[in-house]
């Protein structure tokens, strides 16, 4: 469990209990695209007479006013639509720190199995590095540390092309990405599912510089050298750039964003996006 | 070579030391560029540019290295000169340009290199009982020679400076000081003095000043040099608080032999008024004739053996002083010499103060004055140590203000010091009469090195430091860390 934060077991039960007092499943699910009513009919578990136990708002007011009699539909639960998982290993998730970038993600990837959720493990840099489907989930770490064991942090970021492949290649419509997302081939607006979680582990530069006026910089991934002033336009323009990009994450609808430094209180992190994912 | 330039290296091994270690403002990094612009400017100006941008911290600490070196070792300054003349009386001496005080006036209208000196009078003011340093410029401008003669004259009172005042110059900022003078009367370091020649040729001065046993009467014994002018004599009158001229039956008058002898029957105050010939300066002598005899006691066998070396103490009198053995009566309301014989020889020595520079062995004395062993005892100096108390009787003039004098009258060309014990006169000293060598030199501190203007230059530099890094880095300066 070393790579897995220990505040996440807790987390899973106190999440597990909160949402038996929440409206069913089945109601929430049917807000998602997968299992409105005009959608395919697999996804539709069974319809049957409504009961005194039944809640009344789980009724088909339709089907009572073609039969006069009182039914009520269910359906197979959200947690049964999975959700990918894409854990960026390139050479600037360095920066960040990369013990820390492995911790959350296999955090939130051993909750995500915990919570019963089918996940779908994808590490990636310039290509997919690895895979790991859980189609059941499960409460055992123990996948997700031989995941995560013995990865290596290095190469280019690709995850406009990584998004394509995963897209493809699995059925889950949801998708949570942790990376920096410093990929000129990403558009977040581009994403291709239905609903995506966005991690952004974010070391700000100038938390690096202390006081020059000349920085000079190598770049993890491409070991090219930038020499460049650091004054006031060039501040100025890096945090244009950094607005830039934090903004392009809210164009996109169904999405969900958090921006993640180094050190920042991740039970708070864990806790909110299970509860996006769970909304 | 400045000797700044001597410390410029000792400052600048910091600067080079920060060089050497790389400890340059261009910070290497490790960072994705995505979000990184490289720099736009081109040419040589942004060369020049980004180099001084890289190492303007560098440039800056050198720059402020060799200001601190000459805020160390400042290079000399141009600084005003000045010239100061004499304001002693015998600048008036002679006659005409030969005159000290004229051809001051002259070399200074004349010369050079005092030509643009600021001109000073260093003068007694009786008003503030010190010397002064007047500047004179206007004396000298729009008006004659004699004119300013005059002026000067009337306006200031040449009597006896204290030249310790040229120093005040210096403390103003002035360079070059040159001190324009009859005489020396100082050998001077530090500064520049021109002997314009002695030219008193009608001088008178008080010599010694007793009573005399044999007559009776008191002598005061005249130096004169020039000619025999009538000497008249006058006595201070308690009254009416001025001097009374004495009629010459109440004194007499004979010839001595550097000059005439005044011959007073009573103690007291006095003036001797000689008028000068051929429109010289009159000169005036206040004295005070100091009682005739101290009048003294003794008690024990020691201290009636040393009082009895002593004749002129008057027994007849009420005595002001006791001289006692340890051990025998004390007197009361009278100051006490108390002496203590002990039977070696002690480990200390007498204040030279009150032996007029002998050495004299002493024991401690609990509770007593002296203390005296074998060897004391045997020393022919052993006097002196009494002496130097029961002669201890007011001068009859002083040369010098007195410390606490409250306010200085004029009487003639002469004054009286008006102190806590009485009227005291005051003359000029000697050498403001007859020629002398001088004995005593007077050093000036050299000129004070102006630091203001390096610490204004290292607060600006230190500035601009602060303001290219806010410029440069686009920082606040109040967030620097």
């Amino acid at each position: 469990m070393s790579l897995i934060d220990p505040e996440c077991a807790s987390l899973v039960r106190t999440f597990q209990r909160r949402t038996q007092r929440r409206p069913p499943a089945e109601i929430t699910a049917a807000r998602d695209p997968m299992f409105k009513r005009t959608g395919s009919s697999f996804d539709l578990k069974n319809i049957r007479e409504y009961g005194p136990s039944d809640d009344p708002r789980r009724i088909d007011w339709k089907l009572m006013g073609r039969t006069d009699r009182l039914f009520v539909k269910e359906y197979y639960a959200e947690e049964r639509d999975g959700v990918c998982l894409l854990v960026d290993l390139s050479g600037s998730m360095d920066i960040f720190g990369a013990s820390e970038a492995l911790t959350i993600a296999a955090s939130i990837a051993w909750m995500l199995g915990a919570l019963g959720l089918p996940t779908s493990l994808w590490g990636f840099s310039e290509g997919i590095e690895r895979r790991l489907d859980r189609p059941r989930g499960g409460a055992s770490p123990a996948p997700v540390l031989a995941f995560f064991h013995g990865l290596e942090i290095g190469g280019r970021t690709a995850l406009g092309a990584t998004l394509s492949v995963v897209r493809k290649t699995s059925r889950h419509r949801r998708i949570v990405i942790v990376s920096d997302f410093l990929d000129s081939g990403f558009k977040a607006l581009a994403c291709p599912f239905d609903r995506c979680f966005f991690i952004r582990l974010h070391r700000d530069f100038e938390t690096l510089e202390t006081g020059t006026s000349e920085v000079d910089v190598l770049d993890p991934e491409t070991m090219r050298r930038l020499r460049t002033p650091w004054d006031r336009p060039a501040r100025e323009a890096y945090r244009a750039q950094e607005a830039a990009l934090d903004g392009s994450f809210s164009l996109k609808p169904n999405s969900w964003y958090r921006k993640v430094a180094p050190g920042l209180d991740r039970v708070a992190l864990y806790w909110s996006l299970l509860e996006a994912l769970h909304a | 070579m400045p000797e700044a330039l001597l410390w410029l290296p000792f400052l600048l091994v910091p600067v080079l030391a920060l060089l050497f270690l790389n400890l340059r403002l261009s910070r290497k990094l490790r960072y994705p560029h995505d979000l990184l612009r490289a720099d736009e400017r081109r040419g040589l100006g942004s060369l020049l540019f980004r180099n001084f941008r890289t190492y303007y911290d560098l440039l800056l600490d050198g720059l402020i290295a060799l200001v601190l070196a000459f805020a160390i070792a400042p290079p000399p300054w141009h600084r005003p000169a000045a010239v100061v003349i004499d304001g002693s009386r015998s600048m008036y001496g002679g006659f005409a340009d030969a005159r000290p005080i004229a051809k001051a006036l002259k070399k200074i209208q004349s010369d050079p290199g005092l030509k643009h000196a600021d001109p000073f009078l260093l003068v007694l003011d009786p008003q503030a009982r010190t010397t002064r340093m007047v500047p004179i410029r206007s004396y000298l401008t729009g008006s004659g020679m004699e004119e300013a003669i005059l002026h000067l004259r009337d306006d200031f009172d040449f009597f006896a400076p204290d030249y310790a005042r040229l120093s005040e110059l210096r403390q103003r900022g002035y360079g070059e000081i040159t001190l324009l003078t009859d005489q020396l009367r100082v050998k001077p370091v530090g500064f520049d003095a021109v002997e314009l020649g002695f030219a008193v040729n009608f001088a008178a001065y008080p010599t010694s000043v007793r009573f005399d046993h044999a007559s009776e009467t008191w002598l005061v014994a005249l130096a004169e040099n020039g000619p025999r002018v009538p000497l008249t004599v006058s006595a201070w009158d308690k009254s009416v608080g001025t001097f009374t001229k004495l009629p010459p039956d109440r004194y007499g008058i004979e010839e001595g032999m550097a000059g005439r002898i005044v011959r007073l029957p009573v103690p007291g105050l006095y003036l001797m008024s000689l008028k000068g010939p051929f429109g010289l300066d009159d000169i005036d002598l206040p004295l005070l004739l100091p009682a005739r005899s101290l009048g003294a006691a003794a008690d024990g066998a020691f201290s009636k053996r040393m009082l009895s070396v002593f004749p002129e103490i008057d027994r007849t009198l009420r005595p002001s002083l006791a001289l006692v053995d340890q051990g025998t009566k004390a007197h009361s309301g009278i100051p006490v010499i108390t002496t203590r014989l002990i039977p070696n020889d002690g480990h200390q020595l007498v204040d030279p103060g009150l032996t007029s520079g002998a050495l004299l062995a002493a024991g401690t004395a609990p509770g007593g004055s002296f203390a005296w062993g074998p060897s004391s005892l045997k020393n022919e100096d052993l006097v002196l140590a009494y002496d130097a108390f029961l002669s201890n009787r007011p001068p009859a003039f002083q040369t010098s203000v007195p410390p606490g004098t409250r306010a200085l009258h004029p009487v003639g060309t002469a004054y009286l010091a008006e102190t806590g014990s009485g009227l005291v006169p005051l003359l000029p000293p000697a050498s403001q009469f007859f020629e002398q060598r001088a004995e005593q030199r007077l050093l000036l501190p050299p000129p004070a090195s102006w630091r203001w203007p390096w610490a204004l230059l290292l607060s600006l530099l230190l500035a601009l430091k602060v303001y290219l890094w806010v410029r440069l880095t686009g920082k606040s300066w109040i967030t620097r860390d």
